[in-house]
């Protein structure tokens, strides 16, 4: 008699390589034979997996079509299945799998998006910081402030115009060609409260932004500004980034 | 551990996301909801933000699809571990998953796999059951799967499997009146008969749900409003073990909230009713 554990890793093979040598421990009837039976497990372990996929990355789904999208999600699979309890983690390496197979260099970044707003969903609530607490500080501890950003909180570097293309399938409206950037755009994605949101960034705020997430003091921030500032403007352009950093709940603390 | 005291939730639903809005708005007359808990094994945002707020208002019991108690790689510690924290944070009424693998080799097939029904099963679950009540520090309940396969090593009729696993492992039954239905009809057994097997103190909690005729046999979809053969179902499930904690799960073809308070009415309708004595009773 087989042993549960072969007889699992047999199973398993059934329904993702198609193997049958489990048959041979499964009993059919004459209205339902085995193979008809195990094919109700084939089909369910494809389907579930592609639809939680489909969730994840609605857009990319979108851009490959119902045959495109289902054929990759297949290949996807057998090379990536779940090693997690949940489905949540399913997807986690899209990105660097159609980069691997050489699909066309706007749908890795694509796919990098739609991740990112997958990972600021659930990420880890923070206590934001309060635009009133800047207040409370006195002058000579600015230079020293340093932030503490939203765990949701990060900067994607794209080549390709994903966010546009990801807004137009999310509205349903015209989706614009694929168009590949003559300088590369920082997106940011982050979570406000319960809402997951995107918005682009200026050079000058992506590198401040990063700057100030590594762990720069305010000072060194502004330093980091000169490069498209003058030294008179800096001062004004820092403190409205800072401002609408926190505005948008980008700030679990100032230290 | 004891299984004489069985708790008595009421009438309730499966908490799905898309009632969330509905249910913290309008806090519909729901005894309980029984949450999936992987879906809020999660580090923040709108999952937990929602179960918080509706745990403050309604009884909760948590239900897992990950356990794979029947598995035959080591249990998962740390998939453990974030269910415990889970239960501590809402402080559910039980914790439950299912008689069934779902994984090997390390991949989660993400699928409700039944075991053969052999001796040699039994004793696999029933120490792996008590390792997980022991960490968790309390009673599992386990839910029979719906299946579409049956193994020709299979040495006793599945309710009597679910019994044995329940008395060694000394664990609880959720007993699913559609699976029991659907796996009935894929396997040509009597639904009837599956009750009467099943030991009537260790039943805590039921399901109900909806599935597919395909014809040759029935999935378990839970797209579909609960049938009149399983409702029959349920009121014989009443008349043996009495009041239960019951659920009705519903997880495709969302219909409007009022249709599920409306199959919730029902519920509770043949319940009081297969309780109540027959006009007879007191002369026979």
């Amino acid at each position: 008699m087989i042993g549960l554990r072969e007889l699992q890793a047999s199973f398993r093979r059934c329904l993702q390589a198609g193997d049958d040598t489990v048959a041979r421990h499964l009993t059919g009837s004459e209205k339902l034979a085995v193979c008809e039976r195990l094919g109700i497990y084939q089909r369910a372990y494809r389907s579930r997996l592609v639809e939680a996929l489909g969730k994840d990355y609605p857009a990319l789904h979108a851009l490959l079509g119902e045959e495109g999208f289902t054929s990759l999600c297949h290949a996807y699979i057998d090379v990536h299945p779940s090693r997690s309890f949940s489905l949540r983690w399913l997807g986690e390496n899209m990105a660097s799998f159609l980069s691997d197979v050489d699909y066309p260099s706007h749908l890795p970044e694509l796919a990098r998006f739609e991740w990112a707003l997958v990972e600021a969903f659930d990420a880890a609530d923070a206590v934001v910081a309060k635009e009133a607490e800047l207040a409370t500080i006195p002058a000579p501890q600015w230079p020293a402030l340093k932030l503490r950003f939203s765990p949701s909180a990060q900067i994607l570097s794209c080549r390709w115009n994903v966010p546009a293309l990801w807004r137009a399938v999310k509205d349903e409206t015209t989706r614009p060609e694929p168009v590949s950037l003559s300088q590369r755009l920082a997106c940011l994605v982050w979570r406000e409260q319960l809402t997951t949101r995107y918005r682009t960034l200026e050079d000058d705020e992506a590198e401040a932004m990063k700057a100030a997430a590594g762990g720069a003091s305010f000072a060194a921030l502004c330093e980091r500004l000169t490069r498209w500032h003058t030294d008179e403007a800096v001062p004004l352009r820092a403190a409205s980034l800072l401002k609408r950093w926190l505005t948008e709940g980008l700030i679990s603390e100032i230290l | 551990m004891s299984t004489s005291h069985r708790p008595f939730l009421g009438y309730g639903l499966g908490l799905r996301t898309d009632y969330y809005e509905t249910i913290l708005s309008a806090r519909p007359p729901v005894d309980w909801f029984e949450i999936l808990s992987e879906n809020y094994m999660v580090d923040g945002g709108k999952p937990l933000y929602y179960l918080d707020r509706i745990r403050a208002d309604y009884p909760v019991a948590m239900h897992g699809v990950s356990l794979s108690i029947g598995g035959t790689d080591p249990l998962d510690w740390t998939y453990l571990g974030r269910l415990k924290s889970l239960a501590a944070r809402i402080e559910p009424a039980w914790i439950s998953d299912h008689l069934c693998w779902t994984g090997q080799g390390g991949h989660n097939l993400h699928d409700l796999i039944p075991l053969p029904y052999t001796e040699e099963v039994v004793r696999h679950l029933a120490d792996r059951i008590r390792q997980v009540q022991d960490f968790l520090e309390q009673q599992l309940l386990l839910e029979n799967v719906s299946s579409y396969v049956a193994y020709r090593h299979s040495e006793m009729a599945e309710w009597e499997f679910l019994g044995t696993v329940a008395e060694r492992a000394d664990c609880l039954i959720l007993l699913d009146i559609n699976n029991i239905y659907v796996s009935a009809m894929n396997h040509g057994f009597s639904p009837y008969a599956y009750l009467e097997g099943v030991p009537a103190e260790r039943v805590w909690q039921h399901h109900l749900a909806g599935h597919s005729d395909c014809g040759d046999y029935i999935i378990d979809t839970h797209d579909h409003p609960v049938i009149d053969p399983v409702w029959e179902l349920y009121a014989e499930a009443v008349r043996r073990f009495g009041r239960v904690s019951t659920i009705i799960e519903r997880d495709d073809r969302m219909p409007p909230f009022s249709e599920l308070m409306g199959e919730l009415e029902r519920t509770r309708a043949v319940a009081v009713q297969a309780q109540a004595p027959a006009p007879n009773a007191a002369i026979r």
